[in-house]
């Protein structure tokens, strides 16, 4: 398993070193100029003027020993171009600073260039989708074995992720991080490790995982590798993968209603799963799926998902026969983040006829009932948890149009299995129309629905 | 002594004088039956004098009374009605031992044909009819006994139960003086089998709501009964049906309101058709079928008791002699050794014969000591029914009904492990038996609703007890003085002292049994102080208090058997003495462990994820928990 303590780079550190650190450490809390350690990291030069001259002895001698190209890497570039001065600048030891202020420099005006170029990329594809977003990275690896900018053409492609639909896709994510050269950044001793080394780079990786994490895509096994393969075990976006393997699959199931992705482009399976979330207050609750062609004189011709318990038929056999029932709706509910609408048979509230609270005495054990023949008499039971206080709800339906046509059918199925439905008066108290689930099956993309709630105008009609 | 041994002929005369009604069995008895005028003409000698009523005896531990009247093992008869007794009940042991065959019956699912006209000999169906109505009024003691017998083969005990007890009961009981003259005399010569129609394909086993409509005719001389009524035992042979349905005046099927009502159906009322019986796991040769009433034309004057007081009747019957069922569990389980104990004696196990190992002898001594408790409950039950003038004996009847069967069942299952192979093969019994007693444990009654009945009986019979205690131990603020005394000086603990009433070495057991006691009424007391009136929604923990009581009743019924066994030195005595000791130990400490769970609370004994994961369980409709193979990562 993945856990924060694997992130140490142990290989590297070895008693001697561990005492620096905390040679570092010590100085750092004498001289309260310094804020917090994150800077001390990021600022090596600092580090060697505070540091007493034991230590910096010990640095300066460490740095020499280093072969060329290691020290090479000690400096932060991106563009393979200036590798040969960085070389010459970083074997003056005591000016890597210097040196690596003007890498930088380099880069962020190449960067300019490289990014307005990435940009172009992404704007100009027509198709805005998975496979040109793949095909946009592949085109940008295959064109130059240098990969110019591949820092920046990260950032920008990390932006457009959400208009190509692939924010939501560890696919495209992995893809992006494949455009980091392998082992390059990997820090061969404990300096590099500790002074973040290629921060521009790790600061891109961790960003990208950051926005992963944003759009909550969980990422797997393989990007590990991939990551180790760039970064090597000790860097920073390591650390966040593994703080993110930690958290994230255990929040992943939090949720109660985790839908499978495959339903949010059926609109019937959708209907279904939302009308099993608003009835699940009910566990006895039966689904049923109606056909409106089957039912005479419908104009629209549909599907309806209804929801009716047991309870709920008995309190609507119950109904008094001259009080109407109401159709009512729409109503929103969430599925992730689309809106189903969906409509209720309601009736008027009962009054609550049981015992008032004076009344209710759990301290009286003269008293206990045999539940088996008596239904408990406690302070604010209703017989069922569908009498509210606002009124008793008798059925839960969603159907394909949302039409009020719609609904006459429904009624008319619901009357089927409760003759007495045809006897109450129903009234329907509808508000407008606005879009509905049908919107997938057209092709659309589902997105939040757009309500038009400023004009509700009631509708009311008797059937 | 009030022995009667009268003259069959003089007797029937002496019959006929006094009631002056005629006999209508004679009509349809073959004359040349000379056994079965003998058996209708039987009379047992006159029963001892009842004793008055006692308090009730296991409702009582709830508040920690114990009644040592009630170690004495009862001897409910003279001595001169047990011998007339057996003698009456032998050709019928013999006739069940020779001429039944129980696998036949499984293989067939019917009887054999002369059963019913056997039964008619025998005069069992007598057995529980006063004797104003032709009857021969058995004891509780004796017709447990009686069911005991016949149950060698057990659905011939259901077969006995369903027509004999219930719907004479609720004859005797809330019929009129003419209904009961018309069917009971009818029911007692085996001319008519009864019935009970209850339940309905949409209503459980709290028949309160049903559908089965009787709307009174034009002329308001007649009901016309329509639906449909499932599980009827007996159906397709009863001629006489007790219908639960609900009454109305003008056929509106939504307003049924307190209007159920039981009435008296014969089947030559019309319209009654019984649908092809029920395929039953086991006790096969009990017909249980769906029978279907339409437009059946049932004069009014058949209601039982009164318009809408079905549920109340309903509400009785959950308390009508619930301890027969004791009886067959015995019958069952006895049956059961005594094959098993031939199997393993001519059984070859590896190197040596079955019955040398170990485990074997567990096994038999375990069912032996179960069957001892068993008896011991179910006739102790019995006589106080039958001693005791109108005693209030509900609380033990449910433990023996859901002792007995539960313990029957369980012990089979633990023998044939020990069978092995042997006892998956059809061609054995052993699977026989434990079908059938399945068909006891869970056709019959829930064993888990008997169980909360019986924790909740006691308990309502604590709370009335123990009001004003509990009442102060709830609201401690309102009540410093007691509390403050309560926190320093602990009450003291009367000792019942039941050692003084067994034989003296007894007296290490004795103390068990008042442990026993004393944790029923300290873990009652402490529900009742936790829960207040909603104890009765505490179903766990109900469950957990049943079972103390039940195994409380079971030591004392043991103790008081094994201490007469000893005392007055009946065969195999010294193995009553023992038996009874080491069960009382088992059952000292499973009560202990019990009475630590309930104390421990809802939290530690596991009770409240209990409910979150029945609750989950229900939600999702299935089980709730990931594969193991499942990765999260």
């Amino acid at each position: 398993m993945y856990h924060p303590v694997a992130c140490n780079s142990s290989q590297h550190i070895t008693k001697q070193h561990s005492m620096f650190l905390l040679q570092i450490l010590k100085v750092a809390i004498k001289t309260k100029s310094i804020a917090n350690m994150s800077s001390i990291i990021r600022r090596p030069t600092s580090i060697l003027q505070v540091c007493s001259v034991i230590d910096q002895n010990f640095i300066r001698k460490d740095i020499r020993t280093m072969s060329p190209i290691i020290v090479h890497n000690f400096i932060h570039t991106t563009v393979p171009s200036f590798k040969k001065d960085e070389k010459d600048e970083s074997e003056t030891d005591n000016e890597t600073k210097k040196g690596e202020s003007k890498k930088n420099n380099e880069t962020q005006k190449g960067a300019k260039s490289q990014s307005a170029l990435v940009m172009y990329m992404f704007e100009n594809v027509k198709k805005k989708e998975k496979e040109t977003y793949l095909e946009t990275i592949r085109m940008y690896i295959s064109r130059d074995i240098y990969r110019r900018g591949h820092v920046e053409f990260i950032y920008s492609a990390m932006k457009y992720m959400e208009e190509f639909g692939v924010h939501r896709d560890l696919e495209a994510y992995k893809k992006l991080i494949d455009v980091l050269p392998k082992g390059k950044f990997i820090p061969t001793n404990v300096f590099q490790v500790e002074f973040l080394h290629y921060p521009k780079q790790q600061q891109c990786a961790v960003d990208l995982l950051e926005q992963m994490e944003d759009n909550s895509v969980i990422p797997d096994r393989e990007m590990e590798t991939m990551l180790i393969n760039i970064f090597g075990k000790s860097a920073i976006p390591l650390r966040k993968y593994w703080r993110m393997m930690y958290w994230m699959p255990r929040f992943k199931n939090l949720n109660p209603y985790k839908f499978s992705e495959e339903i949010f482009s059926n609109a019937i399976e959708l209907a279904k799963q939302a009308i099993k979330k608003i009835s699940e207050v009910d566990p006895e609750r039966e689904i049923i799926v109606y056909e409106t062609e089957k039912v005479p004189d419908s104009v629209d011709k549909t599907w309806i998902v209804s929801s009716i318990s047991p309870t709920q038929k008995e309190l609507l056999k119950k109904h008094p026969v001259n009080t109407a029932v109401y159709v009512e709706g729409p109503f929103k509910v969430w599925m992730r983040n689309v809106t189903v609408d969906y409509f209720i048979l309601r009736a008027d509230p009962v009054p609550k006829t049981d015992k008032p609270i004076s009344e209710y005495d759990a301290d009286d054990v003269t008293n206990i009932k045999i539940p088996f023949w008596e239904e408990p008499k406690v302070p604010g039971f209703l017989s069922s948890v569908h009498e509210q206080e606002d009124g008793t709800i008798l059925a839960v339906c969603a159907t394909g149009t949302s039409s009020k046509d719609s609904l006459l059918s429904w009624i008319r199925c619901l009357q089927d299995e409760n003759p007495i439905l045809s006897e109450i008066p129903v009234i329907f108290t509808l508000k407008v129309k606005t879009s509905d689930v049908n919107a997938i099956e057209s092709g659309e993309k589902v997105q939040g629905r757009l309500e038009d709630s400023k004009n509700p105008t009631d509708k009311k009609t008797e059937l | 002594m009030l022995t009667r041994n009268i003259l069959p002929k003089q007797s029937v005369l002496r019959f006929k004088n006094r009631n002056g009604y005629p006999r209508r069995y004679s009509h349809s008895a073959p004359e040349s039956a000379i056994q079965e005028i003998y058996n209708l003409e039987k009379k047992l000698p006159a029963l001892l004098a009842k004793k008055p009523r006692r308090e009730p005896f296991v409702k009582n531990f709830f508040i920690g009374k114990f009644d040592t009247e009630f170690l004495v093992y009862p001897e409910a008869h003279s001595n001169d009605r047990n011998r007339e007794f057996n003698s009456w009940l032998k050709p019928i042991e013999e006739y069940v031992k020779k001429n039944i065959n129980g696998r036949e019956i499984d293989e067939k699912g019917a009887f054999p044909e002369d059963l019913r006209k056997r039964f008619q000999d025998f005069g069992i169906s007598r057995a529980r009819i006063d004797e104003l109505y032709n009857g021969i009024n058995l004891t509780s003691t004796e017709f447990v006994k009686l069911v005991e017998t016949v149950s060698l083969v057990p659905s011939l005990g259901s077969y006995l139960l369903k027509q004999v007890v219930m719907p004479v009961e609720l004859l005797t009981r809330y019929g009129s003086v003419e209904q009961k003259l018309e069917y009971l005399p009818k029911i007692a010569s085996g001319e008519i089998i009864p019935a009970i129609a209850i339940t309905e394909a949409s209503s459980g086993p709290n028949a309160t709501k049903l559908n089965t409509i009787a709307s009174y005719s034009v002329c308001g001389e007649y009901l016309y009964i329509n639906g449909e009524k499932t599980f009827v035992s007996n159906g397709p042979d009863a001629d006489f049906f007790i219908v639960f349905a609900n009454c109305t005046q003008h056929a509106d099927t939504y307003k049924t309101d307190n209007s159920l009502t039981a009435i008296l159906v014969e089947r030559d009322h019309g319209g009654i058709t019984s649908s092809k019986p029920i395929e039953t796991l086991g006790q096969r040769g009990l017909k249980t079928s769906t029978i279907t009433f339409k437009d059946t034309k049932v004069p009014v004057k058949n209601i039982l008791g009164n318009l809408g007081q079905g549920p109340e009747i309903l509400k009785n019957m959950f308390n009508i002699e619930r301890y027969n069922i004791g009886g067959q569990a015995i019958a069952i389980l006895k049956n059961f050794l005594n094959i098993l104990t031939v199997h393993v004696l001519r059984r070859k196990h590896f190197n040596r014969m079955l019955y040398q190992y170990q485990s074997t002898q567990k096994i038999l001594a375990d069912i032996t000591m179960s069957l001892y408790a068993m008896e011991s409950i179910t006739y102790l039950t019995t006589g106080m029914a039958d001693i005791y003038d109108d005693q209030d004996i509900i609380v033990e009847s449910t433990i023996v009904e859901s002792y007995c069967t539960n313990e029957c069942v369980k012990n089979i299952y633990k023998a044939m492990q020990l069978i092995g192979a042997q006892s998956y093969l059809k061609e054995n019994p052993f699977e026989r038996i434990y079908r059938d007693a399945l068909g006891m444990n869970l056709f019959d009654c829930s064993n888990i609703d008997t169980s909360i009945y019986t924790a909740l009986l006691g308990l309502q019979h604590a709370g009335i007890e123990l009001y004003p205690t509990i009442m102060k131990e709830r609201n401690p603020a309102e009540n410093p003085a007691y509390t403050l005394k309560n926190l320093f000086f602990s009450p003291k603990k009367e000792k019942l002292k039941i050692h003084e009433y067994l034989h003296p070495s007894l007296s290490p057991s004795a103390d068990v049994l008042e442990f026993c006691i004393n944790q029923v009424k300290t873990s009652a007391k402490l529900l009742l102080n936790r829960y207040g009136t909603e104890v009765s929604e505490k179903q766990m923990d109900l469950l957990r208090l049943n079972e103390m009581a039940t195994l409380s009743y079971v030591v004392s019924a043991v103790l008081g058997r094994a201490s007469r066994a000893y005392c007055t030195g009946i065969k195999n005595s010294e193995q009553d003495m023992r038996l009874s000791m080491v069960l009382t130990v088992k059952i000292g400490d499973r009560v202990k462990f019990i009475a630590q769970e309930i104390e421990a609370g809802e939290l530690v004994n596991g009770d409240y994820v209990r409910a979150e994961l029945a609750e989950l369980t229900v939600k999702n409709q299935g089980y709730i928990i990931d594969h193991p193979l499942v990765m999260n990562v």
